[in-house]
């Protein structure tokens, strides 16, 4: 039995135990960097083995999921790999996450080699997200960097050139945050570095965010090698500012300043809907499985809707600026001059 | 030369479906709401042009490189299994809303269920209306609605209910309004699972036989993996039986348990909860949609367009008495007969 330990900040504990390290070596690479020898007692127990669910006395919902009280099981079939998982102590404190995907032929191109990646994108991602909002904490889907004390976020969905726009700043002498995630606990911006290596990779050899298919080669060959982080990681600054950058068909650059601060939180809610390993996600596995959940016990709540999320966020960030960026699809570096940063 | 067809879903909402070019497979997207289908309409609420078209996107935001979103415009693909199809809506946010398809031959098979299907939940949830997933009979001009995911058991209850004399409005959505229910008659769409003619008693034509068997042998070689319905009309099966409108007097809702069990008188707030829950479930495409487009234009009047359906649900289900009944997975006649006496006694 093969164990790894995660801390985050001090705030979320996790432990992940295998049966061999093959099987979570890729995963392991995906939180690195909070990677701990051994831990106390953690918050989030996952097990990667095969199991036989006991579903005595559960309600089904479209024949897929099987829930009773405080406990989910659910079998699927994704990009053409079968696995399943099951998870208990939903109101408990301790998660206690079970998953197994045996490895199949039929099974798509990186999927079949990596079967744990759907543990990581689709259920452990959402459920720390989920166990850090029970805490209070935000994870907010934005890349960020740093400079005096102050943090400034770069929010966006995918093809926004989130991480060029971080390449770009810290060659003008910024400090990395993250490229993709970050923890907000109420004006205190924490790091989550998520797949630090890939950023490294981009930052190093690349200098940008698109990849061909050559260096995507050479990425898994990096990746294989032990991961180091040779830059400096900001982990705890204020919140400085925020910036949404929305790619549009325009061929020039355009700041709209024309939003309150109650249009930005729904903006920052909906950017977090739309994440596919988001917990509050419809799309996900586990944002489905938490309403399957709510179909059967309906007085459980676990994530805020639009007003409760804007009443939460409304005390903390009504003094932050924050900016529209309609950007072209091209990347050109120039474009990090109208960030909001200092 | 374009085919024109005119729905008028009771008044609530007037929609207009052109079809251009016509396709293999366009009688799927004809019948499906034919029970709704009159000559001539004024103040529309929405039209739907099926044919090839080529969208305006400029300056359009995109998100996730699927919507091309500006204000009171919306552009995506979507594809599922062997079918895509292209949708473009104009004017989102106004009164009369058009709407663009474009979509290979199995498109038009699934732009009915998909496309179409969240169109007029939207449009009837903007104007107060929301389409709830479940069925609804009556009996005695009053109305009992069931509520359930997929393959709970709502068809063949319904059907079943309809066998001992009660009055149908729908086997899959029902529109709710101010204490009262609207029918949303669809034709059913003929599954392997259960035996519709034995059911009802009755027989089908040959033809409608043939075709079943067809399909069948198909879905079969396949592997499961092409599985063609055959729609058949309620009208064609118990006309006497159908009914547009009646006040709404019980709901229940279903889910799939170890043995049949009823929870009586659930708060409103869980009925609700369950039926939007339900809803989001069926409509995916539409919540990405609406996500997609408010991110975008942050200052609109969609946004919070679940709530607005939350509160129409609310409302219609205030002084109802709703309960919850847990049926096993393997529905029988003594399941059956259980749902009856709750039903009537």
């Amino acid at each position: 039995m093969k164990n790894i330990y995660y801390n985050i900040h001090e705030l979320l504990r996790i432990k992940i135990s295998s049966l061999s390290w093959h099987l979570i070596k890729d995963l392991n690479c995906l939180y690195s960097y909070f990677e701990k020898e051994e831990d106390e007692e953690p918050d989030l127990f996952v097990e990667i083995y095969d199991f036989v669910p006991d579903l005595s006395d559960c309600l089904s919902l479209d024949h897929k999921y099987f829930i009773r009280r405080n406990f989910i099981f659910l079998e699927d079939y994704d990009k053409g790999l079968k696995w399943k998982m099951q998870i208990e102590g939903l109101g408990e404190s301790q998660l206690k996450v079970k998953y197994f995907a045996p490895r199949s032929v039929y099974s798509k191109f990186p999927w079949m080699f990596f079967p744990d990646l759907i543990l990581h994108l689709y259920i452990l991602q959402p459920l720390v997200e989920m166990l850090l909002f029970r805490k209070g904490l935000m994870v907010i889907h934005a890349g960020a960097v740093h400079r005096n004390g102050k943090a400034y976020l770069i929010a966006g969905r995918g093809g926004s050139h989130k991480t060029d726009f971080v390449i770009e700043l810290m060659k003008r002498g910024y400090d990395y945050v993250s490229d993709d995630m970050v923890i907000l606990n109420g004006n205190e911006v924490l790091s989550f570095p998520h797949s630090i290596s890939l950023f490294d990779f981009r930052n190093r050899y690349l200098g940008r965010e698109e990849m061909n298919l050559f260096e995507k080669i050479r990425l898994f060959m990096f990746l294989r090698r032990h991961p180091h982080h040779p830059f400096e990681i900001a982990d705890h600054s204020s919140l400085g500012g925020i910036t949404f950058v929305i790619p549009t068909n325009k061929q020039s650059i355009d700041v709209r300043n024309d939003l309150d601060i109650e249009e930005m939180l729904k903006m920052l809610l909906f950017n977090q809907m739309m994440e596919r390993t988001s917990y509050v996600s419809h799309k996900t596995i586990i944002g489905k499985f938490l309403e399957a959940y709510r179909f059967i016990f309906p007085e459980f709540k676990f994530f805020p809707g639009q007003r409760e999320w804007i009443e939460l966020f409304m005390g903390n960030l009504k003094s932050i600026p924050f900016r529209v960026l309609e950007i072209p699809l091209k990347w050109e570096s120039h474009f990090v001059e109208k960030l909001l940063i200092e | 030369m374009e085919r024109t067809h005119n729905y008028n879903f009771h008044d609530l909402l007037k929609v207009q479906i052109l079809i251009f070019e016509p396709g293999w497979f366009d009688s799927y997207l004809e019948k499906t709401f034919r029970h709704y289908e009159v000559g001539e309409l004024e103040n529309l609420d929405l039209i739907i042009r099926v044919g090839s078209f080529i969208p305006n996107l400029n300056d359009c935001a995109i998100i996730d490189g699927k919507y091309f979103v500006r204000r009171n415009y919306v552009f995506y693909k979507s594809s599922y299994k062997m079918a895509w199809w292209e949708t473009e809506i104009e004017g989102i946010e106004r009164e009369l809303t058009q709407v663009r398809v474009q979509c290979n031959a199995f498109g038009r098979m699934v732009i009915p269920g998909e496309t179409i299907y969240n169109l007029l939940r939207f449009k009837l949830g903007q104007k107060g209306y929301p389409l709830l997933h479940g069925s609804a009979v009556g009996k005695d001009g009053r109305a009992y609605v069931f509520s359930a995911r997929g393959g709970t058991g709502k068809t063949i209850s319904t059907l079943n209910f309809v066998k001992r004399g009660f009055d149908y409005y729908s086997d899959d959505s029902v529109i709710l309004g101010n204490h009262e229910i609207f029918g949303f008659v669809v034709p059913f769409n003929l599954r392997f699972t259960y035996d519709i003619e034995s059911l009802l008693g009755i027989q089908f034509s040959p033809k409608t036989k043939r075709e079943l068997f067809l399909k069948r042998c198909i879905s079969f070689l396949t592997a499961r993996k092409i599985n063609l319905f055959t729609t058949l009309e309620a009208r064609q099966v118990f006309p006497y039986a159908i009914r547009n409108r009646a006040p709404l007097e019980k709901v229940y809702i279903f889910f799939q348990g170890p043995e049949f069990s009823i929870e009586r008188n659930i708060p409103l707030e869980w009925a609700v909860t369950d039926i939007l829950i339900n809803m989001q479930f069926e409509s995916p495409e539409l919540i990405s949609l609406l996500l997609a487009y408010s991110y975008c234009v942050p200052r609109n009047t969609v946004s919070n367009f679940w709530e607005t359906i939350a509160k129409g649900v609310s409302n219609a289900l205030r002084g109802v008495e709703t309960h919850r009944i847990s049926i096993p997975v393997s529905y029988s006649d003594e399941v059956f007969g259980k749902i009856y006496e709750e039903v009537t006694g």
